[in-house]
């Protein structure tokens, strides 16, 4: 008897599915953290909680620019034909604009330590310069621009991983492979 | 009136004479001024935080030129701790840190000066926090400013000697156990 094989599919590189799936599970990590270390009292936990938040916050903006500079020098691979051209538009929309907000929400985060008046040390090792200078105002409004990518990120997240359930259960057209392990194509 | 010759001489020779008499005049550096300071870092998971005592309470007899009868104290009150939030400042004046309901100062106490070249002395002496007393030499550097004199000292202190950061605070990998301090006085006689 022969087994029918799915189609042969074109998969993201190797490089590309790594620095995906390892921002994916930090940004997993960091928002819950984020939401969760906001309201402590004052406290040994807080303390080192926010370190761990920016240290690896830190770490994402790191990925997240390698990233940005393999996905300018790599194309990806095709989308299938089946897809109707809308939404091929709007999934480039929404992978450009989850680039945009995985850089600026590192960024804010950073530049709210910097307004709160404490200097990011990068694994309590590096210390990382002040993005601008401390500040309650701006330390209140970087608050709110944090939270606001932060939420606005939580919400393009939920339709990223709707649509790649879509594709895989529905459409049953072979996306969600391209960002998974596999025999190169 | 034209003054003669020798008149000038005896004249310049006595302003010099009075002017090296008032220079020799022992200074004693006794008022401390408001502009005097004690500020200190803490370092959390590497990253260091400054905070400063805005009641700073000093006595000085300094005289360079009798060290023997020099004498500094100054004292600090631990409610006056500013450590940039409401929220860091109860903490510290609470029984984990300062404990400034039963401990309200911090205070150094000299018992000798001892003279290590120009504008430079070690001063020995006691210093007590939280109602613990340690020995203590500090190199102070004093600097000229106009009529007043500037006296700055800076030391680590240990927190962990003096029970500060009890608890789940006492982990030196949050907080580290050295605190770099800086004392700032300035003097007038």
């Amino acid at each position: 008897m022969k087994t029918s094989l799915p189609p042969p599919v074109a998969r993201y590189s190797r490089t590309a599915q790594a620095l995906h799936w390892a921002v994916a599970l930090l940004i997993f990590g960091l928002f819950p953290l984020g939401l969760y270390m906001h309201d402590l009292p004052l406290s040994v936990e807080k303390i080192e909680l926010y370190s761990w938040h920016k240290w690896f916050g830190i770490t994402v903006l790191l990925l997240v620019v390698l990233r940005i500079g393999w996905r300018l020098t790599h194309r990806p691979p095709p989308l299938p034909p089946s897809i109707p051209r809308w939404q091929q538009a709007a999934a480039q929309w929404m992978h450009e604009l989850l680039y945009l907000l995985m850089l600026f929400i590192p960024l804010s985060g950073w530049a709210l330590s910097s307004a709160a008046g404490v200097p990011v040390v990068w694994w309590g090792v590096l210390p990382l310069p002040n993005l601008l200078p401390a500040s309650q105002p701006a330390e209140h409004l970087l608050v709110l621009v944090h939270a606001t990518l932060n939420y606005t990120l939580a919400a393009l997240v939920g339709l990223h991983v709707a649509a790649a359930i879509k594709h895989q259960f529905i459409d049953r057209d072979g996306v969600l492979l391209r960002m998974l392990p596999g025999r190169k194509p | 009136m034209r003054l003669g010759k020798w008149t000038r001489w005896a004249a310049f020779v006595g302003a010099v004479a009075f002017g090296a008499a008032a220079h020799a005049q022992p200074v004693a550096y006794t008022h401390v001024l408001p502009t005097s300071s004690v500020t200190f870092s803490a370092t959390q998971m590497g990253v260091p935080m400054h905070g400063r005592f805005k009641a700073v309470d000093a006595q000085v007899d300094f005289l360079p030129s009798d060290l023997a009868k020099s004498h500094v104290s100054v004292a600090v009150q631990a409610a006056s701790i500013d450590a940039d939030s409401a929220q860091t400042n109860a903490l510290l004046t609470g029984a984990d840190w300062l404990a400034a309901q039963t401990h309200p100062q911090a205070r150094f106490t000299s018992t000798q000066f001892t003279a290590d070249g120009a504008g430079r002395y070690w001063v020995s002496g006691t210093l007590t926090v939280k109602g613990r007393s340690q020995p203590l030499r500090v190199l102070v550097t004093t600097h000229p400013a106009g009529a007043d004199l500037a006296m700055d000292a800076a030391f680590t202190l240990d927190r962990t000697a003096f029970g500060l950061g009890t608890g789940s605070w006492a982990d030196t990998s949050v907080v580290a156990a050295a605190i770099p301090v800086q004392v700032h006085l300035v003097v007038s006689p």
